[in-house]
């Protein structure tokens, strides 16, 4: 599976340095665009609706305690009716399916990988779940 | 004469008080008249002791509620602040392993840049660690064992004290607290009373509005039995219609502003305590304006 463009969203830092350096192991030709914000991620994403016009990837880290990863998924589903060739892998700390049980309703999640995100995971769920 | 013989599986008190009013086991009237009294002596007995056990009931399924009532809200407490804590503890460890790997990698490539970079992230990992570790223990300390002591506080003293616990955080920078006591001495709990302004004036200059420095204005003054604490300050503020801003609970940092460090218990001890203490908390605040803080604590005049 290729992409045209993959995208991190992670609060903590160090988390989008290494995932980014897994992600550029595995995709080495692939842009990668990282945000450690949120809204500022929906912000883009709204003004640059080509974004969905190719195959592209969420990385999105599911941070419990804050609410972090619904509100992104949230503010896509109000904003496009269905955007069909986007993927969103969801990272997680947790492995408890109580915990993941409200973003598996969203179609556009096609899996999950509990933390901490190697290349190894990522080509497995990629392969496997595509 | 009459005699009458009581049925084998009498009640003993019974058997005696027989045995008392009638001593040759004869009918009288005197017998009888002393026999209805103790008779009703016993059902006297009898009843005060029930109404005495339904007290000691009462009272004891009113202790047991109580505590019952604490065990729950302390076990909820529990519940998603061990939630909260493993899943801050297993993102870090989780980038832990990630650098590791990383510099397995990038070693074997002798890329000094990187390895630098790493060694750095390393340490900030460890560090946002530890500062979750040591928030941990300060609360598992301070939720057990808050001293609601009561004593005669100096309000100079109390000044000194707090400056002492802020001061780090004033160092190197024109942030400033000012001071309004109203009272010389006051009958407080100090630990409640410190533990509640370092949080607040803390939180205000972690929250400084990055342009200007920080201006925090603490008040103190009793009032009609009452003790007012005002925290203001000049800082980022925060919008209160957004429902992420549920800054009282734990784990909650501002959802405005989330590159501030933080481990977002501060203001749930501080509301806790609050509550305990039968006080009451009013929050303002204004994006780009500031944070104004109000709490009002009943004053015990015994």
């Amino acid at each position: 599976m290729t992409f045209d463009r993959i995208i991190l969203l992670d609060d903590n830092e160090t988390t989008i340095f290494v995932n980014t350096d897994v992600v550029e192991e595995l995709y080495p030709n692939t842009p990668i665009i990282s945000y450690t914000r949120s809204e500022k991620f929906v912000e883009d994403a709204l003004r640059n609706k080509e974004w969905f016009d190719g195959p592209t990837l969420l990385l999105l880290d599911l941070n419990m305690p804050v609410k972090f990863g619904y509100e992104v998924l949230e503010a896509l589903e109000n904003e496009f009716e269905y955007l069909d060739d986007f993927h969103v892998m969801i990272l997680t700390s947790s492995n408890l399916m109580k915990d993941l049980e409200r973003s598996s309703r969203f179609p556009n999640v096609i899996g999950y990988i509990e933390k901490p995100l190697t290349p190894k995971k990522l080509s497995e769920r990629l392969n496997g779940e595509i | 004469m009459a005699s009458y013989t009581l049925p084998e599986n009498s009640h003993r008190l019974l058997k005696r008080q027989l045995k008392k009013a009638f001593p040759e086991g004869q009918w009288s009237k005197e017998n009888m008249d002393e026999f209805i009294k103790l008779v009703n002596n016993s059902y006297t007995y009898f009843d005060e002791d029930r109404k005495l056990n339904q007290r000691a009931e009462s009272i004891s399924s009113k202790e047991l509620e109580y505590i019952n009532n604490q065990l729950f809200e302390k076990n909820e407490f529990l519940d998603s602040f061990n939630h909260g804590l493993a899943h801050d503890i297993k993102n870090h460890s989780s980038n832990l392993e990630g650098l590791v790997q990383m510099l397995k990698k990038y070693s074997k490539r002798v890329d000094e840049q990187k390895i630098h970079t790493i060694a750095q992230k390393l340490g900030t990992s460890i560090h946002q660690m530890n500062t979750i570790l040591n928030g941990f223990i300060y609360l598992s300390r301070a939720e057990g064992r808050i001293d609601t002591q009561y004593s005669i506080i100096n309000s100079i003293e109390l000044k000194e004290e707090i400056l002492l616990e802020v001061n780090y955080l004033l160092e190197e920078s024109e942030n400033r607290v000012e001071f309004d006591f109203n009272i010389k001495n006051l009958f407080f709990s100090p630990h409640i009373l410190r533990i509640i302004l370092v949080n607040l004036i803390s939180n205000s200059i972690k929250f400084k509005n990055p342009n200007s420095s920080a201006i925090v204005k603490v008040e103190l003054n009793s009032f009609n039995n009452y003790l007012n604490i005002s925290v203001k300050d000049n800082g980022i503020g925060m919008d209160l219609n957004n429902p992420d801003n549920q800054i009282f609970s734990l784990f909650n940092r501002n959802a405005d502003n989330r590159t501030i460090k933080g481990y977002g218990i501060g203001l749930y001890m501080v509301k806790k305590i609050i509550e305990r203490n039968q006080g009451q908390i009013k929050l303002d605040s204004q994006v780009d304006v500031g944070t104004h803080i109000q709490i009002t604590f009943p004053l015990n005049t015994n």
